[in-house]
This record gives structure tokens, C-alpha cells and sequence, in this order.
């Protein structure tokens, strides 16, 4: 074989090798099967050596044809299969596309979670994104959602320059710039104001979803949830301020308010509604979960047994005590039933505190569990410790959040006083979950106890991960736990600022100097030609 | 192989003693030394994005002055012939041309290096997106050279060859605007033709292999057509 090769000359060497190459390549390429990228990277090397080696074998064709109507005929059909093998070549590039991102910043690479939505679409999903073609940051989130486009077929990704547009943003009801609107089936989201793609993805999850998923607040025990919808007043920035970028929210609230953790909800998709469990029969079964925050009252007799009837046919409670008010007899009886309490007194922690006050813990690390698995520190002013006693044997309870080793409980009505417990880590928040017992059902409960419900409040929601913890834990408990992330993407550029005289350097060398020196070469070829 | 490099040497001896070359280099640096300057001096940006765009129009501009002589000058000249009764291929006749003149459009970019060099001198660029714009720009080249080389095989004068190369760019400049006015899947085919939807991702930093494929595809075409063309003379 080699022999007759080299008979032949480097031509068919050279041709021998393109084939080699492509089939070697190609048939690494099916090999790295479960890396798309890389198999579709050795494809890609395989398709450059297989066009190689047909341009070569269509130039050993006849070339020099007669003049007649047949030869003329193959001619031209030569060069239409030419044009054609061209075309089919792009289509099946095209079909297996790999895509790298060469900034520094990433900023055409989008946010796991939205990728992880575009590529588990099963069906079509449109996204038209109003933006104004002059705010680099909106420009980022653009691209970075047509790369997107051109990984799932199912994903439609459609940009309107508002300024340049404006009708057809009136007509689909878009007032604001960087609003994205989400259409699938017969679902419609609109995103606004946004440039953050996680707000993004989770509009689109919002558009997919096809069940509402309803947190009910519990109410009637002086609890901070109020009826009415969160007040926000949003800033604009983009095109006017260009030193302050991304869009802003302002929530117009109480401190103990809890508008900013219902407005990160509404973002995963998930509706609020108040229930006030002592004038129901039992808990609606439209719930996914059951939030109960800061209880300033004592339950109405007969309320534990209504949460009690819920957990046992496999219900999800959040429960978060308030600090400053006394623990209703009905949460520590439904508590005690799988053996934990909410102990009196606030822990302090000399080591891990935010600020000078011992009293506002910090907590760096957490024991590992899906609501805590992407969460940085959190903050807990005033927090009471939750107690894990003897658990029933068909509960798992593991702790969420703990302070420090040096922490230590205080009785808050003595500071300083005997009633201070010996140092160690003391529990701030707990996850619970199996059969609740003697309960006959095969549905498994799940419940959050934390000692502190301030930490989730208006005030400290927006502190650090706070907020970040605290719309986990919902959604740990509703089941949804895939994207749990809401810290916005930022973007900037790279600036140089010169002084005048190096001004006045770059314009001499790269508009005087380099164009005059290549202009004098050539005149000195000139004159020395002639 | 000797043959071949003979050819090559006798073609760049050609262009890089003819005036075109400079002028042409001139022109260019000129045109992009300016707009380097002011878009460095009025907005402080330390990347290349606006002028690697203007280079692409450059391109479409100058690349059909660069090819136009190259084979139909020599039918002009009646050189042609001689050349062609030569124990030279059709191919190596039309791959010496190619070669010359995709080194001017290598020159281009290798002077157009020095924008790049104040930017590092002065700030702290991103060199990912200049690297891929950079070899966008050098397939974009590659491409519209041997588009232009074929254009200079079938046309029979020099101004017609140049002619028919630019009508040709500016139509693949700007065809991916008529393609979203038609219907599915047309308009993917005819918006997937366009030179500027494949060449931005370059110039932004985002790199899709199917984009440098359409360039290398036109230009292995345009080189198969350019030999086809000459043959056919």
C-alpha cells in the first residue's frame, strides 16, 4: 500500500493522510460521545481534513472539457455539487456547533441555571428581549442568550431596540427597557428591567410551569405578613447613569415586613396567599408550603392538631420564631412531637458576629445539605437556638445553620446574669423530614425550624445570603431545589485613560509614522524598479 | 513543490512591486490609524471591537483591488497562455495566486498588530476577544480572497472582475437583512449566508467553530471554482 503511495507521488501521500486524518478523528470524536463538546470539536477537525480531500479529488476531474452542450452540462453541475457540498457541509457543522467564550469576564457564557433550563426544553419557548442597543450591560445579557438560541432548537431568542421599536413594544405591552417576555404556549411572563439572567431563567421557569406553586403565610398570631402586595419602586440606570450599572429595586416596606422575601419568591414562580389555620378545617391542599413566620401570639387551642393533621399526610412547614415574643404553647407542643424545642434566652457569639455586637451571629460554613449547598454567610440578629432532642425513629432532623464553638445562650431578660449557658455550637435552624408519627400515610413530612425569623425579614433579608437561605429553605421544602441563586451577574469594561502627551505619542506613531514609513517603502520599490 | 514556491515568489514579486500593494497598505492604515485614535481618545475603551468591524469593511472594499488583476490582467496581457503552456497545473496556477495575495491581506493584519500593541502598552485589553477577531478577520480574508480570485477567472477585464467581486460582497455583506423578512427555513439559509452574522461572534469574543467553517467552505469553493474557471479558458 505504501509502496503503491509512493508510486503515486505526494499528492496521493498528502490525500491518504486527509482520509486517515478524518476517519481518525471522526472516529475519536463518537468515543468522546458523553463530552458533546469535545467529540463535536473533533468533529469539526474531522469535517476540515474530509473537505480537504474533496477539494483534492474534485480537481483530479477532468478539467479541460470540450466546448459541446454535454461538456458544458458537466461543468456546470460540477460546480453546482461543489456549491451544494458546500451548503450540506455547513448544515451538519451547524447542527454539531461548539462554542467558545473568549472574554476574560464570560460574558457569553450564561448562568448554569439558564443553561440548564434552555437544554432541558422539550418544548418551544420564546424570549424577545426589549432593550436599548446603547446599555453595554443589556448588550452582554443579549449575547449571552443568543448563544444560548443556538443550542436548543426550542428556544427562540428574538431582540426589539426599544427606542428604535416602540410600537411593537406598546403593542405586547412593554414599558420598561430590558424586559424580557417569556411566551410558551399560552403562558406569557414578562421579566422587567432586568439585565441579571437568573431573573431570566426563572421567568422562563415561571412560563414552563404548568402548576402554580403557593406558599400560604399562616396569619392571625400577629405575624408581619401583610394582605397586601409588596410596594416597589424600581430605578432606572442604563442609559442615563452610566456609572451606576444594572437596574435597581427599591421595596417600600417595615423593617419586620416580609416584601422583599415574597418579591423573591414571585421571581422563582411561586404566589403567596394568607391562611389563618384557627378558622380552617385543615390546611388547603393547594399549599405547596406552609410558612410560618415570627408568631407573636399564642395559637388558638386545637391549631397544632390542624398542623399536626397536615405533617401527617406529608405536609412541609417552615416554622421561624420571633425572638422578642414567647413561643406559642401550640408550635412547642407540634414541635415536641418529633422532639425538638425552640429554647428561651438569644445566642451570642463572641468569635462569628456581624459588626461590634456579639448578639448578630454570623455563620460562614453550614453542615452539607441541598438548602444550604450554594449559600455564603448569613446573618442572625437575636437568634434563639433549636434544641434536637430524642427524635422519633422515623424522623431525620439534621442541623441548617450553627454558631460558633465559643457561642453561648443568654437569657435575654438578664444579661451578663447566672442564667448564661456553657460555651459551644448552639443550633439556629433545622431541617426535619420523614413519617410523622403515628401517622398512617406514606407521604413523608419535611419542616424548618429556626430560632430567629429577623434574618428573613426586610431589614436583614437583603444582608449578605440572607434572603438567599431563606427562599431556600421554601423551596428545599416544595421540592424545588434546582436553581436556588439569586446574586445578580455584573459587567464592566476595561478603560484607558491617557495623558496628553501620550496622546499625542500613539496619534504620531499609528497615524503618522506607520502609514508614512510603508508609504516611503513603497516609493523606494518604485524608484528602484524604474 | 520547487514549482509551486517559483510561482509564488514570481506572484508576490508581482504585487509587492506594483504600487497597488502600497497604496492599498497606505490606505488602509491611514483610514484605521484614525478611527483607532478616536475611538480610543473619545471613549477610553481598551478592546479593538470597532475597528476590527471597520477592517471587515475595508476588507470588502480593498480585497476586490488586491484579486482583481490576478488573472485577468495576465488574459489582458495575453500572458495567460504562455503561462498556461507551462508544466504548471491549473491548480498551482491558481493556489501561487491565492498565496500572494492572501499574504497582502496577512500584512494588513500584521501592521494593523500595532493598535493591539498600544492597547497592551497602555491598559490591560482582553486578549481573548482580539485574538478570535483576529482570526476572524484573517478567514474572512482568506475567504473573500479566493471569492475575489474566482471572480478575476470568469470576468474577461480587470474592472469587471473587481466589479462583480464587490457586487458580490456587499450582496453577503447585507443579505441576512432580506432573510428575516422571509419564511421558515429560508430565512435560516439565507440569514446563515450573510459574511457579517458569521464574522461578529469573532470580533465580540464569542467563537463558534461554524462560523470559521463557512469561511474555510468559501474558501476552499472559491479556490475549486477559481481552477474550474481558468481550466474552462
Amino acid at each position: 500500500m505504501a509502496t503503491s503511495l509512493i508510486r503515486r507521488g505526494p499528492r496521493a501521500w498528502f490525500e491518504a493522510s486527509l482520509l486517515g486524518g478524518a476517519l481518525s478523528l471522526a472516529v475519536l470524536g463518537i468515543l468522546a460521545g458523553s463530552d458533546t463538546a469535545l467529540a463535536d470539536t473533533l468533529f469539526f477537525g474531522a469535517w476540515c481534513a474530509a473537505l480537504l480531500l474533496l477539494l483534492s479529488l474534485a480537481l483530479r476531474l477532468p478539467l479541460r472539457a470540450g466546448d459541446s452542450v454535454g461538456s458544458r452540462l458537466l461543468r456546470f453541475g460540477v460546480a453546482a455539487l461543489g456549491c451544494g457540498m458546500a451548503v450540506l457541509a455547513n448544515v451538519a457543522l451547524y447542527r454539531h456547533d461548539v462554542h467558545f467564550d473568549m472574554t476574560r469576564e464570560a460574558r457569553f457564557t450564561a448562568p448554569a441555571e439558564l443553561s440548564q433550563v434552555v437544554n432541558a426544553l422539550h418544548r418551544d419557548l420564546s424570549l424577545t428581549y426589549f432593550y436599548n442597543e446603547a446599555d453595554e450591560t443589556a448588550q452582554a445579557a443579549q449575547g449571552a442568550l443568543s448563544v444560548l438560541a443556538r443550542e436548543n432548537p426550542h428556544f427562540r431568542f428574538k431582540t426589539v431596540d426599544l427606542d428604535r421599536n416602540p410600537a411593537e413594544a406598546r403593542a405586547r405591552g412593554v414599558r420598561a427597557y430590558n424586559t424580557a417576555l417569556i411566551e410558551s404556549g399560552d403562558r406569557r411572563v414578562q421579566v422587567e428591567n432586568t439585565v441579571d439572567l437568573h431573573q431570566v431563567a426563572f421567568g422562563m421557569l415561571r412560563a414552563l410551569n404548568e402548576r402554580q406553586e403557593i406558599s400560604c403565610f399562616v396569619t392571625g398570631h400577629g405575624e408581619p405578613y401583610e394582605t397586601l402586595p409588596p410596594h416597589v419602586h424600581y430605578t432606572h440606570v442604563e442609559t442615563t447613569q452610566e456609572n451606576l450599572r444594572g437596574a435597581g429595586e427599591i421595596v417600600v416596606g417595615t423593617a419586620d415586613g416580609l416584601d422583599r422575601l415574597r418579591l423573591a419568591l414571585g421571581a422563582f414562580g411561586y404566589a403567596d396567599k394568607p391562611i389563618t389555620p384557627a378558622t380552617l378545617a385543615s390546611i388547603p391542599d393547594e399549599c405547596s408550603v406552609v410558612v410560618e413566620i415570627g408568631p407573636r401570639r399564642d395559637w388558638a387551642p386545637g391549631e397544632d392538631a390542624t398542623f399536626a393533621a397536615y405533617l401527617a399526610r406529608g405536609g412541609r412547614l417552615l416554622v421561624m420564631a420571633d425572638s422578642t415574643a414567647p413561643i406559642p404553647h401550640g408550635l412547642e407542643d407540634l414541635l415536641s412531637r418529633v422532639g425538638i424545642s425552640i429554647e428561651g434566652g438569644i445566642v451570642l457569639d463572641p468569635l462569628n458576629h456581624y459588626g461590634t455586637e456579639p448578639e448578630k451571629i454570623a455563620v460562614p460554613y453550614y453542615p452539607k445539605h441541598p438548602v444550604t449547598d450554594r449559600i455564603a454567610m448569613t446573618v442572625f440578629p437575636r437568634a434563639r437556638s433549636v434544641h434536637l432532642r430524642r427524635l422519633p425513629e422515623a424522623v431525620r432532623a439534621l442541623p441548617l445553620v450553627v454558631s460558633s464553638k465559643d457561642s453561648h445562650r443568654q437569657d435575654a431578660g438578664r444579661p451578663g446574669g447566672d442564667e448564661e449557658s456553657a460555651p459551644g455550637p448552639m443550633v439556629l435552624a433545622a431541617a426535619l423530614e420523614g413519617s410523622w408519627p403515628g401517622s398512617a400515610s406514606d407521604a413523608p413530612f419535611r419542616m424548618i425550624v429556626t430560632g430567629n425569623s429577623t434574618f428573613a425579614e426586610n431589614e436583614y433579608f437583603p444582608v449578605v445570603s440572607n434572603g438567599e437561605l431563606a427562599a431556600s429553605m421554601i423551596r428545599w421544602l416544595s421540592g424545588d431545589i434546582d436553581t436556588p441563586t439569586i446574586q445578580p451577574q455584573r459587567f464592566s469594561l476595561p478603560q484607558i485613560l491617557l495623558t496628553h502627551h501620550q496622546i499625542q505619542a500613539v496619534f504620531l506613531a499609528v497615524e503618522v509614522l506607520l502609514p508614512l514609513s510603508v508609504m516611503l517603502i513603497g516609493a523606494a520599490v518604485w524608484w528602484r524598479r524604474r | 513543490m520547487k514549482v509551486f514556491a517559483a510561482l509564488v515568489r514570481k506572484e508576490e514579486q508581482a504585487l509587492f512591486t506594483s504600487p497597488i500593494a502600497y497604496v492599498v497598505l497606505t490606505v488602509f492604515l491611514l483610514l484605521m490609524g484614525y478611527s483607532f485614535c478616536l475611538t480610543l481618545f473619545m471613549t477610553h475603551v481598551s478592546d479593538l471591537v470597532h475597528l476590527f468591524f471597520q477592517i471587515f469593511v475595508m476588507f470588502l472594499l480593498t480585497i476586490p483591488v488586491i484579486t482583481m488583476r490576478l488573472v485577468a490582467e495576465e488574459r489582458n496581457l495575453r500572458t495567460l497562455e504562455t503561462l498556461l503552456s507551462a508544466p504548471v497545473s491549473e491548480t498551482q496556477i491558481v493556489l501561487a495566486k491565492y498565496v500572494a495575495s492572501l499574504s497582502l491581506v496577512v500584512l494588513m493584519l500584521v501592521l494593523s498588530l500595532s493598535y493591539a500593541i498600544v492597547l497592551a502598552i497602555f491598559g490591560e485589553p482582553d486578549w481573548g476577544p482580539i485574538y478570535s477577531g483576529y482570526l476572524g478577520l484573517l478567514l474572512l480574508g482568506a475567504a473573500l480572497v479566493a471569492a475575489g480570485l474566482t471572480a478575476s477567472c470568469i470576468a474577461r477585464n480587470q474592472v469587471v472582475a473587481a466589479l462583480l467581486s464587490l457586487s458580490i460582497f456587499l450582496l453577503l455583506w447585507i443579505i441576512d437583512q432580506f432573510g428575516y423578512i422571509l419564511p421558515d427555513p429560508f430565512n435560516a439559509l439565507v440569514v446563515n449566508l450573510s459574511l457579517s452574522v458569521h464574522f461578529k461572534p469573532f470580533v465580540t469574543g464569542s467563537l463558534y467553530l461554524s462560523d470559521a467553517g463557512y469561511f474555510i467552505s468559501i474558501a476552499l469553493l472559491g479556490i475549486f471554482l477559481s481552477v474550474w474557471a481558468l481550466a474552462r479558458r
